[in-house]
């Protein structure tokens, strides 16, 4: 195992790696917060509006079909924006941090 | 032998002998203890995304699911959308410092900081426990599989269920990790085509109007069961947090380079799992209009919904899916969990981390035997349980032992070994004994007369109580030294600085 992290802890103090740690936080708080709401909305539901499920949307289509599969895609489009958010910014800042560590300055 | 037979057999033997092959040149390639756990870490994002649905899409997603909506309507689809919204959460807050910090196992990171040998014993019990109950519930749908498949060969449960345990154990002695990834990649594949198929000849059945079929279910079985708000949350939870707690899932994070990759294979994963799953609305819809519940068995419904839609050919070939399905995430189980045994207890408790490679890679494999044979033995006990529901019993012990331990570690600096140790502790005991108390053990299987505890699923009271003990305790037994290596681990968690 490398110990590599020893000998940089300055990196800590550099406003790069507490910007970085900072936006990671953020971003990860604020989307599993929505996934938290979308999901616990979808058993509140289930828990107190059972016959809501049951409603024709399109044709003999139900609500509870489309609210299902909508959870699954909403599911799926919030770890694409956090996929996005972090090929943009998170990995060139964590690029240039690796950089920094490697000539130890 | 039935024209059925003979599909399925030529199948199963197709799939075998080419995982085989996969596993015999795998075995060159897996000397040292980074090969057997971690492919060398060699895999890409993306063939770890498909391997991670293989690992993840059970007997549970596609023979339980389709079993429950058959049998009681929408109910079973909460099962669908809460396998697939514990993966946003493992993104978000678990996969990058987990791949930063770890080197094979969960217990890597929970250990990095703290004092080992207590945080090893008590992770390595989480993720043996998890991965027992998981692989009861794959022994059950595979022997019932085989047993259906092969009526005429009188071949019964009991000889599949051996059959399944031994075919597992040779993928991972000689194939480690490697073998076991490709297993899980190519059964994906296989999983997620066949149930696109079996979808296509369901709409076709219905004149490819979604519509008509809908039609068709009874207007109970559209809606939810009425039942208690708390059981609902309490599975809810289960489900929400498990995915992040199993041991299985986790280990695959270290087959790739990087974080970087790691984040990219659970996009591709959630990707793949939740097309899957968006198909299980109308599979088990399907099966719920067109197959006979009552003569059919709970676990059989999307086999039985193929022999109709298909004839015999393709009843064949998607119950020779269906094995492949559990015959990859078994050996994905079985690996984790000779990981717990071996890397965890044997190497980090007994031999305090010094062990030679050798030693290692000797250690995993007699780990795998163990758990291979603890397996076929628990599969045999439980032949009569619905697949979805004893994994989602494994869900809520993986949730409440491994989880709460796993996302304190990574984000709180005050946590430490005391308080780990108790977290995992407090979250084990409560999910089993819960289980044990509860309605489906001490009323159904004891025969109470009520049960003690009343929810089905423990994660309401149990996830709560494994984040309560975990900071109490922390908080009584301040540790100033992990303290202080908090600062050093988050250059590694966030920005990869050192990570092996």
């Amino acid at each position: 195992m490398s110990d590599a992290p020893h000998g940089n802890l300055h990196l800590l103090q550099d406003p790069e790696f507490k910007d970085l740690a900072n936006r990671k936080n953020r971003i990860s708080l604020v989307l599993t917060a929505v996934t938290l709401v979308v999901y616990y909305g979808f058993i509140l539901l289930i828990a107190f509006k059972r016959d809501l499920f049951a409603s024709k949307v399109t044709g003999n289509v139900t609500f509870g079909v489309v609210l299902g599969i909508g959870v699954i895609l909403a599911c799926w489009l919030l770890t694409g924006v956090y996929v996005r958010w972090a090929n943009q910014k998170y990995d060139a800042m964590v690029a240039r941090l690796q950089e920094k560590a490697k000539h130890g300055t | 032998m039935g024209h059925s037979s003979w599909v399925a057999v030529s199948f199963f033997f197709a799939f075998v002998g080419s995982t085989l092959a996969l596993t015999y040149f795998a075995a060159k390639k897996t000397k040292t203890a980074k090969e057997f756990y971690a492919a060398g870490r060699s895999i890409s994002g993306f063939q770890n995304g498909l391997a991670l649905a293989g690992d993840y899409m059970s007997a549970a997603s596609f023979l339980g699911i389709a079993g429950l909506v058959a049998t009681k309507g929408y109910d079973g689809l909460i099962y669908s959308v809460g396998f697939l919204v514990g993966w946003p959460i493992c993104m978000f807050l678990i996969a990058e410092p987990l791949r930063n910090l770890g080197k094979f196992t969960f217990a890597d990171v929970v250990a990095y900081r703290l004092n080992p040998r207590p945080i090893r014993t008590a992770a390595a019990m989480g993720s043996i426990l998890t991965v027992l109950i998981y692989l009861t519930a794959q022994m059950v749908g595979a022997g019932k599989l085989v047993e259906m498949l092969f009526k005429e060969l009188h071949l019964k449960y009991i000889h599949a269920v051996i059959g399944v345990g031994a075919l597992m154990m040779v993928y991972v002695l000689f194939g480690g990790m490697k073998a076991t990834t490709w297993v899980q990649i190519i059964k994906a594949i296989l999983l997620i085509g066949g149930a696109t198929v079996l979808v296509f000849m369901i709409l076709r059945h219905f004149s490819f109007s979604p519509s008509a079929l809908f039609g068709r279910v009874n207007e109970e079985m559209l809606k939810p069961v009425n039942k208690s708000p708390w059981d609902r949350l309490s599975l809810g939870l289960a489900l929400m947090f498990g995915t992040a707690g199993l041991p299985h899932i986790l280990m695959r994070f270290y087959t790739v380079p990087d974080a970087k990759e790691a984040r990219k294979s659970v996009f591709y994963a959630t990707g793949w799992i939740g097309y899957f799953y968006i198909l299980t609305f109308t599979i088990g819809f399907g099966a719920a209009v067109l197959v006979d519940m009552k003569t059919t068995n709970l676990n059989m419904a999307a086999p039985e919904l193929a022999k109709i839609l298909g004839g015999d050919a393709f009843f064949g070939f998607l119950s020779a899916v269906a094995f492949a399905t559990i015959l990859a995430v078994v050996a994905g189980l079985a690996l984790a969990g000779a990981s717990a045994l071996s890397h965890d207890l044997y190497v980090g408790v007994i031999k305090k981390g010094v062990a030679t490679e050798r030693e290692q890679v000797v250690v995993a494999r007699v780990g795998t035997i163990t758990l291979g044979v603890l397996a076929v033995l628990l599969g045999i006990q439980f032949e009569e349980k619905n697949v979805a529901y004893l994994v989602g019993l494994a869900f809520a012990v993986a949730a409440s032992a491994n989880f709460p331990a796993l996302l304190l570690s990574v984000t709180w600096k005050k946590y430490t070994t005391a308080g780990a140790v108790a977290s995992t502790v407090t979250g084990l005991v409560l999910a089993i004994g819960l289980i044990i108390l509860g309605p489906d053990v001490w009323v159904k299987a004891f025969k109470n007369e009520k049960p003690i505890f009343a929810l089905e699923n423990p994660a309401l009271i149990s996830i709560p109580a494994a984040f309560v003990a975990g900071i109490v305790v922390s908080l009584l037994t301040p540790d100033p030294v992990a303290q202080a290596k908090f600062e050093d681990e988050k250059l590694r968690s966030y920005a990869g600085i050192g990570a092996d």
